[in-house]
């Protein structure tokens, strides 16, 4: 009977694994429906104005963009940079005439008291409004202190976002860490 | 000889699994919700809670560490996976770096417990042991990462 000891925690990772296989299989469907809802009310806040945003494919070159979504009157643009701990996923709004209508960082993994700010420091982020793909910190962005990397990872994803709208190429050297 | 027991294993599997869980519904319901990574500060994080637990329910247990790599290496790789919280070489990542970490974390820990007086002042010394090498693992992650 000793020998079988070892059964106990084999015996506890399959239940445990069967158990949150069937969690997820479970919920996938109201998962999926419930990151819709989630998705379509971030973009009418960042592109307010408009009820229905469809998907587009992006043919471009820019890595930083992931996915876009046109509206009635601009679009959202979602787009992941790197950051200085990991990547930092925002969704940004632009209206057809090339201005940033709203930006919302969504996912990140910066420093904690320093990148991680750009969450919602409402001071930070209210600066990319209204500006047109020439967002540049030291210029017309004040960076989030200590963490001046994290701001210049969003300021991208901004111009990024801007430049599918406007059609303006992005360099290449805008993607690299540190800006 | 003591009998070799795997009441920690079992009990990171249960840990593992209930944390999992509660990922997989606040994923559904609060899709908004920023989810912790698995990295190292959060493994050592779960890591310890299992071996505090498992100092109360089975002091003094003997470990085979060759099966504590291994068993906790699957239960990383593979409780995570059915979660859907990672996929492909992630899987493989995490069960190696999770069963590493687990193996020499419970060692270090058992290390210290085995070495604490009897007595009140050994249950606060197994908490404050815990913290002590949760936060020597977040300086550690900061010199290798």
């Amino acid at each position: 009977m000793k020998k079988y000891k070892i059964l106990t925690p084999i015996i506890a990772i399959l239940v445990g694994t069967l158990l949150v296989f069937c969690a997820g299989r479970a919920t996938a469907g109201m998962k999926k429906a419930n990151e819709e809802a989630y998705m379509l009310d971030r973009m009418q806040t960042v592109r307010p104005g408009s009820s229905t945003f469809t998907p587009e494919e992006y043919t471009g070159e820019d890595t930083n963009i992931r996915s876009t979504y046109k509206a009635e009157n601009g679009y959202a643009v979602f787009v992941v940079t790197q950051g200085y701990a990991g990547d930092i996923a925002m969704l940004v709004g632009v209206s057809n005439e090339g201005t940033v209508t709203g930006l919302q960082v969504q996912q990140m993994t910066e420093s904690y008291g320093l990148g991680a700010r750009a969450l919602s420091d409402y001071e930070f982020l209210i600066q990319f409004l209204n500006t047109d793909g020439t967002a540049e910190v030291g210029t017309n962005v004040d960076a989030l202190t200590g963490a001046t990397v994290t701001s210049k990872a969003i300021t991208r994803g901004v111009n990024s976002a801007v430049s599918f709208v406007t059609g303006a190429d992005t360099s290449s050297s805008a993607t690299s860490w540190g800006g | 000889m003591k009998n070799k027991t795997y009441v920690l294993n079992t009990l990171l599997a249960a840990a593992l699994a209930l944390t999992m869980l509660i990922f997989v519904l606040v994923d559904a319901f609060f899709p908004a919700v920023i989810l912790p990574q698995m990295n190292i500060p959060n493994l050592a994080a779960l890591v310890l809670l299992v071996l505090i637990a498992e100092y109360y329910i089975a002091p003094g247990a003997d470990r085979c560490y060759i099966c504590i790599l291994l068993l906790s290496a699957v239960t990383f790789g593979l409780i995570p996976l059915a979660a859907g919280y990672i996929s492909g070489m992630g899987a493989i990542k995490l069960a190696v770096v999770g069963g590493v970490l687990f193996t020499m974390i419970t060692w270090l820990f058992s290390s210290i417990t085995d070495r604490l007086s009897s007595g009140p002042k050994a249950h606060g010394a197994v908490w404050i042991s815990a913290l002590a090498l949760w936060l020597a693992t977040q300086c550690f992650t900061g010199i290798i990462l």
